[in-house]
């Protein structure tokens, strides 16, 4: 570690402990931990954690082991903007016989008061029932540069239960580190969750050497029966400076390297070790390291390594027969409470309750049935949500709404809600109830009641209007006129007229369609005077007979020469069609003389005048 | 002769099923009333429901039949007699009345029309459908004339107003006329989350609120009901117009 981070640290030191001076007269907690299974004469860690920076080791003496203490670690975290100190005394236990140890509770003196640790009860083992390899959390190293640990607060699990698991890797301050990947177990049998991405971060001191600690807390929860180790692995990359090469070694070595070198004091001084050396203090990273890199002395050492650490011998076993009705898993000890529900209670009116289920275990597992529908109410599932109560899931609150309906008026009593689960410290099924609830129920806002077999005591509201005998009109259907297919019929057909008749006067206008129109029109008007020619000839009416047939043809040729056929006279013939037409202009001449003098052509015989008018008109279809 | 031989089995059929939808009584609705007076609620919504069924919706029946639920204290059914009694007589206060008396008793609360909604609900869906076919026939009558060239300039005048009356008429039958996904909730039930009894709990739809019904998936319908929505049984909701005459459910 640099002078920097030395002055960081002390000015992190200071900080914490102005905070804890002013945070005085706050409860400090404690807590002691045995991260080794015990046996006999086989030494095991106890460690005894207080959070507060300064503590005093509180002495341990215990029936049936022998304590020794080892030292003390504390451990500094700064999580946004707070600043936390914990201090752990260690202690070796050496138990010195087989059956019950129980460590009492610890109390731990700080500055501010004292603080008192949980009792442990734990089992050991005979001699020679765990391996050496067992005892103990064991890590692989990567040299002195980087190890790690890791935490379980048992070694005698159930399947489907939760514990929760600290894993902490330990880098020597002046060491790199750059990780892989995340902690993993080296079993199937486990599986790790809630594990963090970014590990917390704290400087720590462990026998006077300093260390990067990172740290993940997660939650361990045996997956099938194992019995053996249990390990975890941490992949990182490692970066570290050679320890500077001795100094009268070197050629053209310092001065300053010599006097310390032949100084007769100095290892005695540093108590036979060089501080300077592989072993100093400092850790390879004493106050004039940057000095000596200055100089460019040690090399940079880059390796990729895994960290190994097993937690010790877990034996994990499945749940014992005879489970009680309506368990769900659920593993760890809890409590379970009832909250009536709000207001008055009305028939037919929904109310809630709240069932809550707090304490310590898998959650997850934790199922709440409710209350069941009787004849008397109806129940409805509702809402289930958890509340942590910590870091991890494993500590909380589950909470469990449900509607329920009241059906009839009168007391209500609520059975108890049952909730079974699994103790592991008593190692047997328990099952905690709520207390029953007595309620009162009163009758709906109607006055009716909702069973319909009641409903010949039932009472309207006096208020509302009375019944009508004249039923009214009576509908097929209450749907809407508009959306009626009879309606659309009608407006569809509406339309369809007018389609018709819109599309008829359109086609008229047609040029062509005109003509042919024209053409079937002329024709129309010219058979008509020449029936009424020929009717005039039978009858002998030559006044008749040749007025129909200057029609016609005035018809005829008003059609060719787009004129009116009235206006067309002798005149216009001869004009037009000169010796072509004489035999049309005597029969426009013989018409105006018989309509102004009638008996001139009363004697005249009509068939010639009739076969040359015929022949006329069908000339002119053809030639015009 | 042969002919009149062969109606008298149609007859005789027609006369059976006439009898076997009868019922106890000639008239159910007089049964209804009866058992009303008597304080029999339950028995008066039976023939009342009987009488639908046989001879179709009527209003006077309907607003008995809502008093007939309302005394059996099921205030969905009865609002949904109500509304459906409004339909056929959208301007009958006895019927308003006792629908808002019942909304209020179960507490459910209808949002007040503000004053254009009031002004176009003077009058009923089918009256302003009637009007816009009006409309239509006077823009036909402008068309024909245009198209015929008759009185040219009196031609587009009818065309124009009865194109007009026809959009506006049309629009306020539609925005008078009760939705066809517009559904009452007839028993108080838990709406959830997704199409399962099992499924989490949404809301609680009580009974007699006016939901939306957006779509249906097995046994379960879709309901919206103002910013909530979640799924509701079939059997608990009903559509204020169903699709035929005596289709129960949504």
């Amino acid at each position: 570690m640099n002078i920097f981070n030395k002055t960081i640290a002390v000015l992190v030191a200071v900080a914490a402990t102005t905070g804890s001076v002013l945070a005085a007269g706050a409860a400090h907690t404690a807590r002691a931990e045995l991260h080794s299974q015990l046996a006999v004469g086989t030494p095991a860690e106890l460690a005894v954690s207080i959070d507060a920076s300064t503590a005093t080791p509180p002495a341990i003496r215990l029936d049936g082991a022998d304590v020794r203490y080892t030292g003390q670690t504390s451990q500094t975290s700064i999580i946004n903007g707070s600043t936390t100190t914990q201090l752990t005394f260690v202690y070796t236990v050496v138990p010195t016989r087989a059956g019950a140890l129980d460590i009492p509770a610890i109390t731990v003196t700080t500055p501010d008061g004292v603080a008192t640790t949980a009792p442990i009860h734990e089992t050991v083992a005979a001699a020679g029932a765990v391996s050496p390899a067992q005892q103990t959390t064991t890590s692989a190293s990567a040299g002195p540069h980087a190890f790690i640990r890791m935490e379980v607060p048992s070694r005698s699990l159930y399947v489907g239960q939760g514990v929760p698991v600290t894993i902490r890797a330990y880098f020597r301050a002046g060491t790199s580190a750059s990780l892989e990947g995340l902690p993993h177990l080296s079993s199937d049998a486990f599986t790790l969750s809630e594990l963090p991405d970014k590990p917390a971060q704290a400087q720590v001191e462990l026998a006077g050497v300093p260390y990067l600690m990172a740290t993940w807390t997660a939650m361990l929860s045996p997956a099938k029966p194992s019995n053996g180790a249990l390990s975890v692995e941490l992949p990182v990359e490692i970066a570290y400076r050679d320890a500077p090469r001795p100094r009268a070694a070197a050629p053209g070595h310092s001065r300053f390297g010599d006097l310390l070198s032949a100084d007769p004091f100095a290892s005695s001084f540093f108590g036979g070790a060089d501080p300077f050396g592989g072993a100093d203090p400092f850790g390879g990273s004493d106050p004039f390291g940057d000095l000596d890199s200055m100089f460019d002395v040690g090399a940079v050492q880059q390796h990729d390594v895994t960290l190994r650490a097993s937690a010790g011998h877990v034996v994990v076993t499945e749940l014992p027969a005879g489970a009680p009705a309506g368990f769900s898993g659920a593993v760890g000890r809890f409590k379970i409470a009832i909250d009536p529900p709000a207001g008055d209670l009305r028939v037919g009116e929904p109310a809630t309750i709240t069932i809550r289920a707090t304490g310590t275990g898998n959650f997850d597992r934790l199922a709440i049935a409710g209350l069941p529908a009787t004849a008397d109410l109806d129940t409805f599932a509702g809402k289930t949500v958890f509340a942590a109560g910590g870091a991890g899931s494993l500590t909380g609150t589950k909470t469990f709404t449900q509607t329920i309906i009241p059906r009839r008026a009168g007391a209500l009593a609520l059975p108890a809600i049952a909730l079974p689960y699994f103790d592991p410290v008593k190692r047997a099924y328990v099952t905690a109830r709520t207390a029953p609830l007595a309620l009162s129920v009163a009758a709906a806002a109607g006055g009716g009641a909702t069973d319909p077999t009641l409903a010949t005591a039932s009472v309207r509201d006096p208020s509302m209007v009375a019944n009508r005998l004249d039923r009214g009109p009576t509908r097929a259907t209450l749907q809407p006129l508009y959306r009626r297919s009879d309606f659309h019929a009608l407006f569809g057909g509406l339309l369809a007229v007018t389609a018709i008749i819109v599309a008829i006067a359109w086609w008229r206008r047609d040029p062509r369609i005109a003509r042919i129109l024209g053409a079937h029109r002329l024709d129309r008007t010219i058979a008509k005077r020449r029936a009424a020619m020929d009717l005039a000839a039978r009858r002998g009416d030559a006044s008749g007979f040749f007025t129909s047939a200057r029609e016609a043809l005035q018809a005829r040729l008003g059609a060719i020469w787009h004129m009116p056929p009235d206006a067309i006279t002798a005149a216009d013939v001869d004009l037009r069609l000169g010796e072509r037409g004489a035999a049309i202009r005597s029969v426009f001449e013989r018409a105006d003389r018989t309509t102004y003098a009638a008996g001139l052509a009363a004697a005249e015989p009509l068939e010639p005048w009739q076969t040359l008018v015929r022949d006329e008109l069908d000339l002119l279809e053809v030639t015009p | 002769m042969s002919n009149r031989r062969l109606l008298i089995p149609f007859a005789v059929l027609a006369l059976a099923a006439g009898a076997a939808t009868a019922g106890p009584g000639v008239d159910p609705v007089a049964d209804g009333n009866t058992a009303a007076a008597a304080g029999n609620h339950a028995a008066a919504a039976i023939a009342f429901e009987r009488s639908i069924s046989r001879d179709g919706w009527a209003a006077g029946t309907l607003f008995d039949l809502g008093n007939a639920y309302a005394g059996v204290n099921q205030p969905g059914r009865a609002i949904l007699a109500y509304e459906r009694a409004l339909i056929l007589a959208p301007h009958d206060a006895a019927i308003a009345a006792n629908l808002a008396r019942v909304r209020e008793t179960a507490g459910v609360v209808a949002p007040e029309p503000s004053r254009f909604e009031r002004a176009v609900a003077t009058l009923d869906s089918d009256e302003w459908s009637w009007i816009a076919l009006a409309g239509g026939v006077l823009a036909c009558c402008g068309l024909v004339g245009r198209a015929w060239g008759y009185r040219r300039g009196s031609a587009r005048s009818a065309l124009i107003a009865g194109a007009m009356v026809v959009v506006a008429a049309g629009a306020a039958a539609i925005y008078v006329a009760t939705p066809g996904d517009s559904a009452v909730i007839t028993t108080t039930e838990v709406a959830r989350i997704s199409p399962f009894a099992q499924a989490e709990a949404a809301f609680t739809a009580p009974a007699g609120e006016t939901v939306q019904i957006e779509r249906r998936h097995g046994d379960f319908v879709y309901v919206r009901d103002g910013d909530r929505s979640g799924w509701l049984p079939r059997t608990t909701v009903e559509r204020v117009i169903p699709h035929d005459r005596r289709t129960s459910g949504a």
